[in-house]
């Protein structure tokens, strides 16, 4: 697979500092990818993402984007090509929505009809009402106007979208939604997307792939799963378990967990669950209906596997 | 009331037989106060986003422009005197130094005011720093800028009758010589006008403001 972002032996020490913010790191995105990077305040995160699109400047080491290292073009012409979504959103507040989602395009002159088609799918996208097209940042909710930064940065169609915290300042309803759709959405385009945050359960839920850092280094760099099942030393694995059991539940998903069908297993009249759903919903039909396990089945209704209560208890996993 | 009447048609009728002198006048407060606005705005404007942009400069010039702020426009004038002499260009000089701070110190406030992660944002999009100016600085800091601006010229408008002191011409001339002939309708001949200058003035850049705002509302 192809890597759309590569680390080589980075660090980044600001001025005057004692010790670097991101240290002697390197790793590899691949294209395509939803990469969260999780850890506690002042870990280094932002530092490591704002590195890719030149906001920080290293103080050593090489990223290449795409194969190629990001100093080799100028800086606003490697920024449009790479979306950046921030916490504060930072629309333009006096420019309309359409005016904002426009700026890439007009920037790199596109033609008004393309700019306005671009703008209608975008808006569509993130789903944001079309009327909402002549109205003022302020005029929308926190969580629009995040939607509205989401589809400025994806305007000029970068292959990577860099996030930091980007649903952190919206309200745990919204930001669920905002989850969701935004996963769908880059599940859809395939972008290449590297996501800070540090609340553990949305770096699992959206993540392919997660990297754990402290103390400006990475301590643990795999899937989600991995991480929660296998947490490579004693930070880690207090951070992931910082969280309880039925959120790690509502985290993985029952394909990924079942237990294949014997020829004692009764499936007359036993509950059932979609693959796709979350062992919080298998422990929950185990106990509507008290049953000793459920019955995992794919879209079609084809019978996939069985859950019973063993498979529930993640320290057995660990 | 009769006098009052009296006194109004009498400012009437000397403006009707001195229309020249009247106009001459109108010509010199209008251009004075224009060049001392013009040249405080080429001066101040820069050096207002420079003290935003660059931390180190803020406090002297801030501070100094600050001390000058309280400084009554008068006393600019007498000071002006004894180095420059009289005439119109003593009376600009003045005139210019009284129109600084409002326009500096609202500038600084208005480039100061924008919020970080908007500019952090517009670079990240990929506008390069003169794009940034143009399209997102200069008109979010517009509506503060331009009320310096009004502030400004409100006052120089009527300072500009100050000047006639030093000789500077204006509608000043009218009410030195109306108070040192005890005639107060020559003092309403030069009264008047800069009153209704300052209120059109204001009304005219509070236009202006109203425009550039509007996606506040
Ligand atoms: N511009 C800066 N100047 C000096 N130190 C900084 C700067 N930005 C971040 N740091 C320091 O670098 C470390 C990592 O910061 P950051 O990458 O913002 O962490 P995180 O995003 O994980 O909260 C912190 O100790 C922070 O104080
Ligand atoms: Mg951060």
């Amino acid at each position: 697979m192809k890597e759309a972002i590569v680390f080589e032996q980075v660090s980044k020490t600001f001025p005057k500092a004692p010790k670097p913010s991101v240290n002697e790191t390197s790793l590899s995105i691949p294209q395509g990818s939803f990469v969260t990077i999780l850890g506690a305040s002042g870990s280094g995160k932002t530092t490591l993402l704002k590195m890719v699109n030149r906001i920080i400047e290293p103080t050593a080491g090489t990223i290449s984007v795409f194969g190629k290292d990001i100093r080799s073009l100028p800086v606003t012409e490697l920024r449009r090509s790479i979306g950046y979504v921030i916490q504060q959103v930072g629309l333009f507040p006096h420019l309309t929505i359409e005016q904002n989602i426009a700026t890439v395009p007009d920037i790199l002159g596109w033609e008004r009809q393309k700019t306005a088609e671009r703008i209608d799918y975008l808006m569509k996208l993130v789903h944001l009402p079309e009327n909402y097209k002549k109205l003022y940042p302020r005029q929308l909710s926190g969580g629009q106007q995040q939607r509205v930064g989401i589809a400025r940065a994806m305007a000029g169609d970068p292959a990577i979208l860099l996030m930091d915290e980007p649903f952190g300042a919206i309200d745990a309803i919204t930001r669920k939604k905002l989850q969701d759709d935004f996963k769908q959405i880059q599940q859809e385009l395939g972008k290449t997307v590297l996501f800070v945050t540090h609340d553990v359960e949305e770096a699992m839920k959206l993540g392919d792939q997660m990297i754990v850092m402290n103390e400006g280094s990475i301590q643990q760099y795999d899937t989600p799963l991995a991480i929660m099942s296998n947490p490579s030393n004693s930070f880690v694995s207090s951070l992931i378990q910082a969280d309880d059991l039925f959120q790690q539940l509502h985290l993985i998903r029952a394909e990924d967990r079942m237990i294949a069908l014997t020829n004692e297993t009764v499936t007359d009249g036993v509950p059932t669950i979609q693959g796709s759903e979350s062992l919080k919903t298998a422990l929950q039909s185990l106990l509507q209906h008290n049953a000793p396990y459920v019955v995992v089945e794919n879209d079609k209704g084809e019978r996939l596997g069985q859950i019973t209560l063993e498979q529930l208890n993640l320290q057995n996993g660990r | 009331m009769e006098l009052r009447v009296n006194v109004f048609r009498e400012a009437y009728e000397y403006v009707i037989t001195n229309s020249d002198r009247f106009l001459e006048a109108a010509k010199v407060h209008l251009s004075i106060s224009v060049y001392a606005l013009l040249i405080a705005i080429v001066i101040c404007v820069p050096l207002g986003i420079l003290c935003a942009k660059k931390q180190w400069l803020t406090d002297p010039i801030m501070g100094l422009f600050n001390s000058l702020r309280v400084i009554p426009s008068l006393a600019v004038l007498v000071i002006i005197l004894p180095i420059m002499g009289t005439g119109f260009a003593p009376a600009l000089v003045a005139l210019t130094i009284l129109a600084c701070p409002p326009i500096l110190i609202n500038t600084y406030m208005g480039f100061r005011g924008i919020e970080p992660a908007i500019i952090e944002a517009a670079s990240g999009l990929g506008m390069g720093e003169r794009m940034i100016m143009r399209k997102i600085e200069l008109p979010l800091a517009a509506p503060l800028l331009l009320s310096g601006i009004k502030t400004s010229a409100v006052e120089v408008i009527a300072s500009a009758t100050l000047a006639a002191f030093i000789g500077g011409g204006g509608f000043g001339t009218f009410i030195i010589n109306g108070l040192g002939m005890y005639k107060f309708s020559l003092l309403l001949v030069g009264a008047l006008p800069v009153a209704l200058l300052a209120i059109l003035s204001e009304i005219g850049f509070s236009g202006i403001e109203r425009l550039v705002t509007k996606y506040q509302r």
